[in-house]
């Protein structure tokens, strides 16, 4: 008989009194502090009261296994139910125990770790004794735990903490079995030796994730498509100012931007490219249901009100997401043909485990600084940089704005002696406090399991007046009834306050034009701000002239405390199944999908807040005697309901596995949109102001939008000995968006993978654990088109007036003649009744490895090919047509590489990983209306490309300038002006040829030289699509501490440095600069930044590639570390405590670009520094 | 396996079920009338006409841009500032004022382009639907769909007219275009717009009525065609040199739309003040207004009419002739009368007080912005005052004070006198030629305040070409497009040669070396980027002389 060794740490029972008598909260913050002390301690101990009474052995087991986490394990055959025990025994270790109770019974027992297995005695006497060590191949670790037999008995042991075992065998030519959990079981002849060293393989398809594919999930190593899965786990470690971000640089093929501290952004998301230049947006399936929201197609792009600005994704709690999903490419996406065109992120939430009640809490906290800043000229350069362009032309006096005599010394109202005031600091909040607290509650037996939860999220922007709360609670619960028959329910509520005047700050680059000698504050100001007009003058007149020059900008702060203004969100989303599995393998599933999202959005203005504004009007003047503001309430209701049927059938016949789903759908959605406001408010105290007031000045318009959606699927999957695979997905849609005759598509997709590494000629390759090769092509379809574009529709807005009207409508003059009005009817668009779905093709192919066990490696090309993209047709005006139509006109083509690659390895108790993805992305546009460039939209270019003039060069001397001139003309020159010090541009182009207009060439543009300097000039500069972008991560975890840090870039983009072009090029009356307009050019300074000049006439300002630049960046995106309580603290509260971690992470701590503005990512929302701690605690 | 069987057809029936639903799901209810159904009584057919009227704001609005957005300017600029007769305090529409950096890009030059396309383009709508059985139907008032034709044919007629005069080559849309595969549109030669518009009129005057009861005063009348047909033949004559027309024909043509104008049009009885007046709007001497208005809850002077609602704009910016801070839409600076208007107006004429005052008292506007005082100084001290004098000058609407509901006078009938004078002239007939010239001489020594007759102008004994070209300064100055159109017209004539106007000549008050019109270039706008950059047909075509 083996004993453990027991250590008990003797303070332990008093260390256990202590906590019990803390209140919960104080608990949490000294169990960090302590924890330090509980350091080294092994839980294998511990103790039970027990008091049996002529019960059995089985009775004693049983209290053990109840009331520890003790597994016994032993043959029912051992045990003599009838001979009974009596027990008695307080707060007793188990080993005790045992042997109390199994003395004189034949019996005796071996303890690893929390097994018990209860061995026959007389067995082991007689028997010869074998030992050795198993360990793990992978790293040469020793394995605990392992389970070794004696084949064809019930003998065996289980190795120990240090791989140790010992086995006595009565036969020498008896087999060992080993075999334990994750790894490849092994069998070995004892052939009479009697030491047996095994080390064991582990089983990679027991590893392996499993990875939600859309109606389903599958082990990984059976996927065939492209789908990148971010897990909860790694979701635990980043605190993103969106949820989006939860997937940025944590995927190959996915692009993430928007990086910025305010929570009710929304980021941009892009799965392999551009798609389309009409919404190139995912479609998001939130637990199934494809989320249709209005104003996030087609319609957006004009109408952003009516979504308000609560980002769908904050609705969702990230802990209470198991996993997100992408499905890249068209055979994974082909599921949801509809609109899956553009990839589809899959966002699967937690739910219930077959455990006992388990809670979960975890709380965070942040802060955001937004730490950029446009390094402006003090009060007197600016002052002195305006006077010195005036002077620089003689001409200037006569025509500039009478407001500006502000700069003038002479001047009473001059501006040189006032302070230097930093707006862009008056507009940041600092120290943004973001704060998220959430429980949830889950477990499940063999009938039912469940999952609750309850979130809290409190955040703030990087700017003032810019915050989001959210309170969410789900509920989850799934139900086997019988054998047959499951049910379950699945609901989410979350409902979101915000206010968001970031839109009024617009970026730092808007604020920094505020010139620097306005105020701020003035103690004496309406509500303590100062004003920028001079509003009514002693004789009650109001005078808007402004203050500070004709650059004078709103004060924004003054302005806010002026506003009303909050978004309000409430989102009931749910559904519900019933699920019938007639015969083994075949599931019918009905599902019923609700998604209710209301949206409103409330603002208003004090009419004194036009003290505020440059342009603001007589605050009496609006809406008559006793008015004191506006109100406005925007309301939108989104309705989805979707109702879906599935059959699924999975079989296995021998080596052959079959996987057949069919699935019908029929979503129905209808917005209605109502925008009530009134000009008339008595009062300035918000909670007294209602629409209503004065009939005259209130107002109210609406409309109501519904759509529908309809789809059938067929998936076929077969694979025979996990060695080939072949799937088959056919998707047949209809839309309401298309005529009747255009409403279906159907989409296709196909995909096989061999998985060489199962051929038995590869099995000696044993550096290989896995190898498999995969292909796929598909299509998908893309709805995305103004609404009842296939239909003329009536337009009855405008309004005309015929009569004379001889009664004046009210008794202000003037009124009469405005004859009697009524509402027209027009049509603005042209009707396209043919229509179509949008498609786009994928080719995909790749390959999976894993090589020496630690090293993941995937590796694909894809290439996707968008035909017949739905685009408004830019026609010539003179069709007169005023909405231009839709069309299926033009074609995009993205293609690219994607590479992951991870490695995890363990070095003693050092866990590490390295991750890795990188992406490129080729973006053409191959073919658009008419072959019309559309701007920077350009066959054979990247779309949305960067179109400007080239600088050339700069003239060194007015003779240079007058020389230049007389070989070139450039039409935006101001000829006589201009001199040394301006810039000439590349001239490239010319206007088409004729001739070549006939021969169908270069019909846009000649690519020859003309002399002309002109907008045939204006050529490439660069690509908004970044050519390629990657991330990459380090996780490590040593004795409970863990460590991470996870990077993110891009590669191979151009952006326009827009504090440069601002605030560089000295030019710009009243307009604020960067201390580089001090280092123009003069004929005793040669620099390369071109004169100052009032009013630019050489055009030096315009758009070119002095202000483009190079926009790649690595950054690093998160740096966490966190620290998780040893199991001797949770043994220490017996165990109600389960699992405790703290960590502290910073987001965003650097970047490394050669990006000159303030941001390479979004120069207007730079992304902010996050620092945070947070705590998650498991009971 | 009967249980399997039973499942089986369970399983059939439930996915024929859900099959056949199908197409039920998908035929959402339609929220919008559409165009096939809309045109169900009398009146909607009134509306699709009042569609083209109302579409004319989109020129004449205070804010606007391209399609329905605005993006702040009013056109004024483009058609007021290249004549003589008026110029600017500001810098920023040198392009028009001095000729100088006229390019395609102009975005005043495109959206007056897109605009008149929109009410050709509505007119041709409503003409098409005027053909259709269903709606024919559906007009119970006797002779009603012939008077909607002609409006419809009318108004198509005068933005052919317009796009020729300042544009030439523009596509000639006679017809709604419905695919658009066939969107795009050759451009035009010679007289082949402007002819179009004299086919469209000459239809219009058989259809038109002889006038609109009080509810429907406003709307084309039989007049309105005679009068445009006039100025359409006089101005086709001007050009028979270049595009190989006939003058004599054009002249007699013009004389023969002339006569047929019925007495019910009359500058008899009409001050020249009413013109422009808000409260003698449509009278006897009006033959073509823009009905301007009031949106019903707020005229959004951000929003043009296309935006309609409650809040699209129905009224017409004026603010460029003061120093309301809603001037900005002008691009900065006022417009006022140049100095050789100044010079020229016989300060006897009743006339020159209608036209320009000395700017004491006449800031009437409470929200004055930067254009001070002293600016004022620029026209010798006078604001051009057409449309604003006093309390024509209060017919703004009272949120923003914005936009007028005063009606600009699009065509009235001295124009049509003055115009028929030249005709009559051309082809001999000095004495119907003089008669012309000083019925409208007459009437302006009657338009004093008090009515009381004054000495000038005194009436001519017979009138030269010089005289007309004069009395069309006095009378018209600084009214929509004319007096630009006319020097264009009469330098093709070779009644002048504007090839050696000077700065001085073009009323031009700033740097002679600042001035740089082109007489081979700028007397026709560029065809817009807008369209270049859209049509291959026009691309190939390339633009107007000079433009690249």
């Amino acid at each position: 008989m083996k004993k453990f060794k027991w250590w008990v740490p003797n303070y332990a029972p008093n260390f256990i009194k202590m906590l019990r008598i803390m209140k919960l909260t104080t608990f949490l913050i000294f169990i960090g502090v302590l924890s330090v002390f509980a350091e080294g301690i092994y839980s294998q101990e511990a103790k039970i009261s027990v008091d049996i009474r002529n019960g059995s052995l089985v009775d004693l087991f049983n209290a053990i296994e109840k009331n520890t986490e003790f597994k016994i394990f032993y043959k029912s055959s051992l045990i003599n139910e009838s001979q009974k025990i009596t027990l008695e025994a307080n707060q007793k270790p188990v080993s005790d125990l045992l042997n109390i109770a199994l003395t004189g019974k034949n019996l005796s027992f071996d303890l690893v770790d929390k097994v018990i297995v209860i061995t026959p005695t007389e067995m082991v006497l007689q028997q010869q004794k074998i030992t050795g060590t198993v360990t793990d191949a992978s790293n040469g670790e020793p394995l605990p735990g392992v389970n070794i037999t004696i084949q064809g008995t019930t003998v065996g042991t289980v190795s120990d903490i240090n791989g140790k075992y010992s086995v006595d065998v009565a036969d020498v030519n008896a087999i060992l079995v080993f075999s334990f959990v994750g790894y490849i079981s092994e069998n070995i002849s004892v052939n009479g030796k009697s030491a047996i060293n095994v080390s064991m393989v582990a089983d990679i398809k027991s590893l392996e994730e499993v990875v939600v594919i859309g109606y389903g999930s599958r082990s990984k190593r059976d996927v065939t498509t492209a789908i990148s899965t971010v897990s909860s786990d790694k979701i635990a470690k980043v605190v993103p100012s969106s949820p989006e971000l939860l997937m940025q640089g944590q995927m190959s093929g996915v692009q993430i931007i928007g990086n910025q501290g305010n929570p009710n952004a929304r980021p941009t998301v892009r799965i392999r490219g551009t798609n389309t230049f009409g919404i190139a947006d995912p479609l998001y399936v939130v637990d199934g249901i494809p989320i249709k929201e209005y104003g996030a197609g087609i319609e957006g792009a004009r109408d952003q009100y009516s979504r308000g600005g609560i980002n769908i994704m904050a609705m969702i709690d990230p802990s209470d997401i198991e996993s997100i999903s992408v499905l890249k490419d068209a055979s994974s996406a082909a599921i949801y043909g509809v609109r899956a065109s553009n990839g589809v992120v899959l966002i699967t939430t937690k739910k219930g485990k077959k455990e006992k009640a388990t809670v979960n809490y975890s709380q965070r906290f942040g802060f955001q600084n937004l730490n950029k800043k446009i390094d402006l000229l003090n009060t007197q350069q600016y002052v002195d940089f305006n006077n010195a362009l005036y002077a620089s032309d003689p001409t200037s006096d006569g025509s500039r704005s009478p407001l500006n005599d502000v700069f003038k010394p002479t001047d009473p109202n001059y501006l040189g002696n006032l302070p230097t005031y930093d707006w862009q600091d008056a507009v940041k909040n600092k120290n943004a406090l973001t704060q998220d607290y959430s429980v949830n509650v889950s477990g499940g037996t063999e009938k039912a399991d469940y999952y609750m939860s309850f979130g809290y999220s409190d955040q703030e922007g990087v700017y003032i007046d810019n915050n989001m709360k959210r309170y969410n609670g789900s509920i989850k619960l799934n139900m086997n009834i019988n054998k047959y028959l499951r049910v379950g329910i699945n609901y989410r509520l979350s409902t979101a306050k915000g206010r968001d005047m970031s839109w009024y700050i617009g970026s730092l680059i808007k604020t920094a034009m505020t010139p620097v000698c306005q105020p701020i504050y003035d103690p004496n100001g309406i509500n303590g701000f100062a004003k920028v007009v001079n509003g009514y003058d002693d004789k009650g007149i109001w005078n808007n002239n402004v203050l500070y020059g004709s650059m004078t900008r709103y004060n924004m702060p003054g302005l806010f405390s002026q506003l009303n203004g909050d978004n309000t969100s409430l989102r009931n989303m749910g559904n519900a199944y019933i699920e019938l599995e007639p015969i083994q393998g075949l599931k019918l599933r009905g599902t019923l999908n609700a998604d209710a999202f209301d949206n409103t959005i409330k603002g208003g203005a004090q009419y004194i807040s036009n003290y505020f504004k440059y342009d603001g009007g007589d605050p009496k003047a609006r809406a008559g005697e006793g008015s004191v503001g506006d109100y406005g309430v925007r309301s939108t209701k989104n309705f989805n309901m979707i109702g879906e049927f599935t059959a699924n059938y999975i079989k296995s016949f021998g080596e052959h596995n079959i996987d057949i789903l069919f699935n019908a759908m029929a979503q129905n959605f209808v917005v209605d949109y109502m925008d009530v406001g009134t000009d008339y408010v008595s009062s300035a105290n918000p909670d007294l102001i209602n629409l209503g007031g004065e009939n005259k000045y209130t107002r109210a318009g609406g409309f109501r939008q519904p759509g529908a959606l309809q789809g059938f699927l067929f998936r076929g999957g077969y694979n025979y000995a996990n060695k080939y695979y072949f799937d088959a997905t056919v998707r047949r849609d209809g839309s309401a968006r298309f005529a009747p005759e255009n409403r279906w598509g159907t989409f296709p997709a196909v995909s096989a993978a061999w998985r060489l590494s199962e051929e038995s000629f590869m099995e000696n390759l044993t550096w290989l654990s896995d190898l498999k090769f995969r292909a796929g092509w598909g299509q998908l379809g893309n709805q995305e088109v103004t609404d009842l574009a296939y239909l003329s529709t009536i337009n009855t807005a405008p309004t005309y007036a015929w009569g004379n009207n001889p009664t004046p409508r009210t008794d202000k003059p003037g009124t009469i003649g405005l004859g009697y009005t009524s509402a027209a009817a027009a049509v603005y668009g042209m009707a396209n009744r043919d229509l179509q779905w949008e498609k786009t093709s994928t080719m995909n192919i790749g390959f999976d490895a894993t090589l020496f066990t630690g090293l993941n490696l995937s590796f694909e090309y894809y290439d996707k090919y968008t035909d017949g993209i739905l685009q408004k047709v830019s026609l010539p005006p003179s069709t007169g047509v005023i909405n231009m139509p839709d069309g299926n006109v033009a074609k995009v083509r993205n293609n690219g590489i994607e590479l992951n690659v991870n490695y995890s390895h363990s070095i003693g108790e050092l866990n590490f990983s390295l991750g890795g993805n990188f992406t490129t992305v080729r973006n053409r546009v191959e073919k658009l209306y008419g072959g019309i460039p559309m701007w920077n939209i350009e066959e054979g270019q990247s779309l949305f490309y960067i179109r400007g003039y080239k600088v050339d060069g700069m003239f060194q001397s007015d003779e240079e300038a007058q020389e230049w001139m007389k070989n070139y003309q450039d039409v935006t020159y101001q000829s006589a002006k201009v001199k040394g010090g301006d810039f000439y541009f590349r001239d490239m182009r010319g206007a088409p040829k004729p001739e070549d207009i006939e021969k169908g060439v270069n019909k846009y543009y000649s690519p020859m030289a003309d002399s002309i300097v002109d907008s045939y000039d204006q050529v490439y500069l660069g690509k908004s699509i970044p050519g390629f972008y990657y991330g990459f991560n380090i996780n490590a975890d040593y004795k409970g501490i863990d460590f991470t840090a996870q990077f993110t870039g891009v590669g191979d983009v151009q952006k326009v440095n827009n504090v440069k072009s601002t605030f560089g090029m000295p030019y710009g009356e009243a307009m604020n600069h960067t201390s580089v307009v001090l280092n123009a050019w003069t004929p005793d300074n040669k620099t390369n930044v071109p004169r100052m000049v009032w009013q630019d006439p050489a055009g030096n300002s315009r758009f070119s590639d002095y202000m483009v630049e190079n926009a790649g960046y690595l950054r690093l995106a998160n740096i966490q570390l966190g620290y998780t309580l040893p199991e001797a603290v949770y043994a220490g509260t017996n165990n109600i405590l389960r699992n405790a971690r703290f960590y502290v992470g910073c987001s965003n701590l650097f970047t490394i670009t050669n990006f000159k503005g303030l941001d390479p990512e979004d120069e207007y929302n730079p992304a902010p520094l996050i620092l945070y701690t947070g705590l998650n605690i498991k009971f | 396996m009967f249980t399997y069987i039973k499942k089986i057809t369970l399983l059939l029936l439930l996915g024929t079920i859900i099959l056949q639903s199908c197409e039920k799901v998908l035929d959402v209810p339609l929220t919008t009338e559409l165009e096939s159904t809309y045109f169900e009584n009398e009146n909607r057919v009134q509306r699709g006409i009042g569609g083209i009227y109302a579409s004319i704001q989109n020129l004449y609005g205070a804010n606007l841009g391209s399609q329905v957005s605005a993006n702040g300017e009013t056109l004024h600029p483009a058609w007021l500032l290249q004549g003589d007769d008026l110029t600017t305090s500001g810098t920023s529409n040198g392009a028009f004022e001095a000729f100088s950096g006229l390019s395609p890009s102009n975005s005043r030059i495109g959206e007056i382009w897109e605009k008149l396309y929109f009410i050709n383009n509505r007119a041709n709508f409503m003409l098409e639907k005027l053909e259709d059985p269903a709606v024919i139907k559906v007009i119970q008032t006797p002779g009603l769909k012939d008077n909607n034709r002609g409006e419809a044919l009318f108004l198509r007629a005068w933005a052919k007219y317009r796009l020729w005069d300042m544009f030439r080559k523009a596509p000639l849309l006679n017809e709604r275009i419905v695919s658009i595969d066939k969107a795009t549109l050759s451009p035009t030669k010679n007289f082949e717009l402007l002819d179009a518009a004299i086919a469209d009129l000459t239809e219009a005057t058989s259809l038109l009525p002889d006038s609109w009861n009080q509810q429907n005063k406003g709307r084309v009348f039989k007049n309105s065609a005679f009068g445009l047909l006039v100025k359409c033949y006089v101005l086709r004559a001007c050009y028979a040199q270049q595009y190989g027309g006939n003058q004599a024909d054009d002249y007699a043509k013009a004389i023969t739309a002339f006569q047929k104008i019925s007495a019910e049009s009359t500058i008899d009885g009409v001050s020249f003040g009413d013109n422009f007046d808000y409260r003698k709007e449509n009278n006897s001497e009006s033959l073509f207004e823009y009905q301007a208005s009031w949106a019903q809850k707020q005229d959004n002077a951000w929003l043009d009419n296309n935006f309609g609602g409650e809040s699209g704009g129905m009224g017409v910016m004026y603010h460029q002739f003061d120093n309301h801070w809603g001037n900005y839409g002008c691009g900065g600076g006022v417009i006022g009368p140049s100095p050789k208007l100044i010079a020229k107006f016989d300060s006897g004429d009743p006339r020159r007080d209608e036209t320009f005052k000395l700017a004491e008292n006449v800031d009437n506007v409470s929200w004055s912005l930067w254009w001070l005082g002293s600016k004022w100084a620029f026209f010798q001290g006078n604001q051009f005052i057409k449309y604003i004098n006093g309390e024509r000058g209060n017919a703004y609407e009272t949120t923003w004070q914005l936009q007028s509901g005063n009606n600009p006078r699009l065509l009235r009938l001295a124009d049509v006198k003055l115009a028929v004078a030249e005709a009559y002239l051309k082809t001999g007939d000095i004495t119907n030629a003089t008669k012309q010239v000083n019925d409208i001489r007459k009437r302006a020594r009657f338009s004093t305040p008090d009515g009381i007759e004054s000495a000038a102008p005194a009436n001519y004994g017979s009138v030269t070409i010089e005289n007309i070209m004069d009395e069309r300064l006095f009378e018209l100055a600084g009214e929509e497009d004319f007096r630009w159109s006319d020097l264009k017209r009469w330098h093709a004539a070779g009644y002048i040669n504007l090839a050696n106007w000077t700065a001085n000549d073009f009323g031009y008050p700033f740097d002679a070396n600042l001035f740089e019109f082109d007489a081979s270039k700028h007397v026709l706008f560029p065809i817009p980027t807008l369209e270049i950059d859209s049509n291959p047909l026009m691309k190939a075509d390339g633009n107007n002389p000079g433009y690249n």
